[in-house]
């Protein structure tokens, strides 16, 4: 056996030796490996804000808003006349307003709300009731002598991290490289297309709150949990290869931040570029949308022919041939109302019998929709400012 | 920088380019020619909320049906095309099912009864397609006036959609005939406008023509020939208790009430002439309105109490005039074919109703009160005695069929002529007599 291989045998031999029966020689003490934090109590709101991403329980609860409440019969005085002995006079019925009711307007796009069964109304809510945690006692002895058996079970309290500040930071600087391509300036497409809103990067999380600020506010000063720790020590080199290599890495470094600045220019400007180019898509977009030409006569007289097909005048009314009203109504490229119909003319609240002009001129154009209309001349018809006129309609 | 700036400025000038196309506005179009058509309308059965209110909240749907369809302008969808059901006057509505089945008004109602017999309405009306609560009340009265607060719903629903007064709860008085034509019995009866609960308030010993109403409809007027001659009476419609107008017992007829019923005007008979008086009902003064040859007759007070329309033959044929309340001058506003008589100022002041006799017919009409406008709206072998509801949009009259077993009944048209109907009574009736609205 040779010599080095002796020496290696022993060497390893000892290696063996020490991490085998080294341990007793270097016992650790445990009491210093293990961080004690102490255990302080939180409030309920502190509680609810750690548990902020439980689900809500109030979210399930009934609405019971959306019911319309039984209105309340009030006892109303009756006044009672005397019985005849010929005619019999009928009491005086007294006449009460009834509170609005509470209908479900709903589109003809939404199925019909199915009508909720009354004792719903009084149906108790089950197992939506929020229960607030119980406060538990501190297991901290208030003589303030700590169990070290128990101090070892406790989990350390961690340092409080930094957490999610209210303050916006701003944007970090782009992390742009140095392209090797050459890019080309970029031509608006021919083609229209939808304005993307453009991706940014959320500079800090939304997910401040102030139950989080305020746990961050309430540390222990003079907790144990560690603050920071010793940056371990390098291994020894050699100097000259680390200061040579330090001064490449540095020169690197400069090259590398000098590219970056121009590349965040340089990506500020495609940006910007970028920018100017939705825009200009988004427009064209938008002047895309046919316009074409005025309606004809002919088509213009089969819209009026449409509407009227539906507008059943009020006729009967006093004057009623002075009851012209306009209304304004929007349509989609489907020729279906999106907007109103509104009452322009007369303006102000209708009063009086040109409510009823109103709702008829209303009806009438409801109930028409939707309209069969040139989509090519859509701008042309989008809005449509209806007379309705029925001064020839009157019937004496 | 300047560049882009002018990129950004073409992007916002081509941005406003959808704007141009309609630079003049929105496109502009008038409706002039409609459909005329009653309006569909629907009418779920009231919900009866406590026992005993089933047979009511019944009754009160059908009479609430049948006024607003009887009035011409509203025509019920018939409950078999319903797609929704309404079970719970509370409960929210579902207009798409109530816009399917085309009904552009829905009308829902609870009934519910208390211990002391107390009877409680509940209305709603809602615009169908405007999605909206046009309106909700609610009666509270003995149960025995169900009928009158079927009426009044009904004249509420009626008031809001079409934009007039209502005329549901009123009542007519009338000369109920029974018997052959040879020997025709006659009483004077009061029903309700459509007919139900007629009650007789005289028997049919003397012969009774034309009562009408006081503004309150508290007291009728009325002719009679109780004292051998035809006399002005009037009756307490409470107490039935009735006195002759005219003291001095001078041979009278055809009278009519001023608007604040006060007066009443009427004719007065003097030998081959007879003239237009009025009397102060509280002290019996009598006031000498005309002074012809001729025979004046048929007197009615505009609705502001400031003119009369009569009959008259003094320009040779029977016509219509106007003049003052107090006498003066009178002016022809009829010069139509025919003869006019019978003329009736409307409730609403616009119009005139008449009878005209033309061709060998009878008809019914209206004119301006100025005499334009004239419109022929029946005619038949008889019609006569034209009388205006209360919101002056039905005319009510009596039509007498021909032959020997001819016999009068009761008939109402609206003021277009398109709706035309008979009244049901139990008898046979004429001289009908519209009330006002009942307070």
């Amino acid at each position: 056996m040779e010599t080095g291989t002796k020496i290696s045998l022993g060497a390893h031999g000892a290696l063996i030796g020490l991490a085998v029966f080294g341990g007793p020689l270097f016992d650790a003490d445990d009491s210093k490996a293990i961080q004690i934090s102490e255990v302080s109590i939180i409030s309920a709101e502190a509680f609810d804000g750690l548990m902020s991403t439980a689900p809500n329980p109030n979210v399930d609860e009934p609405q019971q808003s959306e019911l319309a409440q039984p209105e309340p019969v009030v006892d109303v005085p009756i006044e009672t006349e005397p019985v005849e002995d010929v005619v019999q006079e009928p009491v005086e019925p007294e006449v009460q307003e009834i509170a609005e009711p509470e209908p479900t307007p709903e589109l003809e796009t939404t199925p019909a709300e199915p009508e909720v069964p009354e004792g719903a109304v009084t149906q108790e809510a089950t197992g939506s009731e929020v229960v607030a945690p119980d406060a538990r006692e501190a297991e901290v002895d208030q003589s303030g002598q700590v169990d070290p058996e128990r101090l070892a079970l406790l989990r350390p309290k961690p340092r409080p991290a930094p957490r999610i500040s209210d303050e916006v930071v701003e944007k970090p600087p782009t992390d742009a490289e140095r392209s090797e391509e050459t890019v080309e300036q970029t031509q608006p497409s021919e083609e229209p297309a939808e304005a993307k809103p453009e991706e940014t990067e959320e500079a800090a999380k939304p997910e401040s709150t102030t139950e989080i600020v305020t746990e961050a506010d309430d540390v222990d000063p003079d907790s144990a949990a560690p603050v920071k720790s010793a940056r371990p020590k390098g291994r020894p080199s050699d100097i000259v290869q680390k200061a040579q290599a330090r001064k490449a890495a540095a020169e690197k470094a400069a090259a590398d931040k000098i590219a970056a600045d121009k590349a965040a220019k340089e990506a500020a400007k495609k940006a910007e570029a970028e920018a100017i180019e939705a825009a200009l898509k988004a427009a064209q977009a938008e002047a895309s949308k046919p316009s074409g030409p005025p309606l004809t006569g002919r088509e213009k007289g089969a819209l009026v022919l449409a509407v009227q097909e539906c507008w059943n005048p009020p006729i009967g009314v006093q004057n009623a041939a002075d009851l012209k009203v306009t209304l304004l109504v929007e349509l989609n490229e489907q020729g279906r109302i999106t907007d109103g119909p509104t009452l322009i003319s007369p303006s102000g609240s209708p009063q009086g019998v040109v409510k009823q002009a109103y709702e008829a001129g209303r009806r009438a154009l409801i109930r028409c929709a939707p309209y069969s209309l040139p989509k090519d001349k859509y701008e042309q018809w989008r809005q449509i400012e209806v007379t309705f006129n029925p001064q020839n309609m009157v019937v004496r | 920088m300047m560049k882009q700036f002018l990129k950004l400025m073409i992007a916002v000038v081509m941005l406003g380019v959808p704007a141009q196309a309609q630079e003049n506005g929105p496109l502009r179009i008038e409706i002039t020619e409609g459909i005329i058509e009653p309006m569909p309308i629907a009418i779920p059965g009231f919900v009866a909320e406590n026992a005993g209110a089933e047979a009511f909240a019944q009754q009160l749907t059908q009479v609430v049906t049948s006024d607003l369809v009887g009035s011409g302008l509203f025509r019920n969808i018939d409950p078999a095309a319903y797609i929704g059901s309404v079970t719970n006057f509370n409960a929210p509505v579902s207009f798409p099912d109530w816009k399917a089945i085309n009904a552009q008004a829905l009308i829902t109602g609870a009934v519910s009864l208390t211990d002391d017999n107390q009877m409680v309405v509940k209305f709603r009306l809602f615009d169908v397609f405007g999605q909206e609560t046009l309106l909700g009340l609610q009666f509270a009265a003995s149960s025995q006036s169900w009928r009158r607060m079927s009426h009044k719903v009904a004249d509420q629903v009626y008031a809001r959609l079409t934009g007039e007064d209502p005329y549901f709860d009123s009542r007519v008085v009338y000369i109920a005939e029974e018997g052959p034509k040879n020997d025709r019995k006659k009483r004077l009866a009061v029903m309700d406008y459509d007919g139900a609960n007629t009650r007789y308030l005289t028997g049919s010993d003397d012969i009774v023509l034309a009562p009408r109403f006081s503004p309150n409809a508290r007291e009728i007027i009325y002719t009679s020939y109780e004292t051998g001659v035809p006399q002005v009476f009037l009756m307490n419609v409470d107490t039935l208790s009735r006195r002759v107008l005219d003291s001095e017992r001078n041979m009278t007829f055809a009278p009519r009430f001023s608007p604040d019923g006060r007066k009443v005007v009427m004719s007065l008979s003097s030998g081959a002439k007879s003239d237009l008086y009025s009397f102060d009902i509280a002290t019996g003064q009598k006031t000498q309105l005309t002074n012809t040859s001729a025979i004046d007759t048929a007197p009615s007070y505009s609705p502001d109490g400031s003119q009369i329309v009569f009959e008259s033959d003094r320009g040779g044929g029977q016509q219509i005039y106007v003049m003052p309340a107090n006498g003066g001058p009178a002016q022809r506003i009829s010069f139509g074919t025919g003869r006019y008589g019978t003329p009736v100022w409307s409730p609403r002041g616009d119009m005139i109703a008449f009878t005209n006799i033309s061709g060998g017919r009878f008809h019914i009409g209206v004119m301006r009160t100025d005499g334009s406008q004239e419109k022929l709206l029946t005619g038949s072998f008889l019609d006569e005695g034209p009388t205006w509801s209360p919101n002056g949009r039905v005319i009510m009259f009596f039509r007498e069929t021909q032959g020997s077993d001819g016999a009068p009944s009761l008939f109402s048209v609206d003021v277009t002529g398109q709706f035309l109907k008979k009244v049901a009574t139990p008898t046979f009736g004429s001289d009908p007599a519209w009330s006002g609205l009942l307070e």
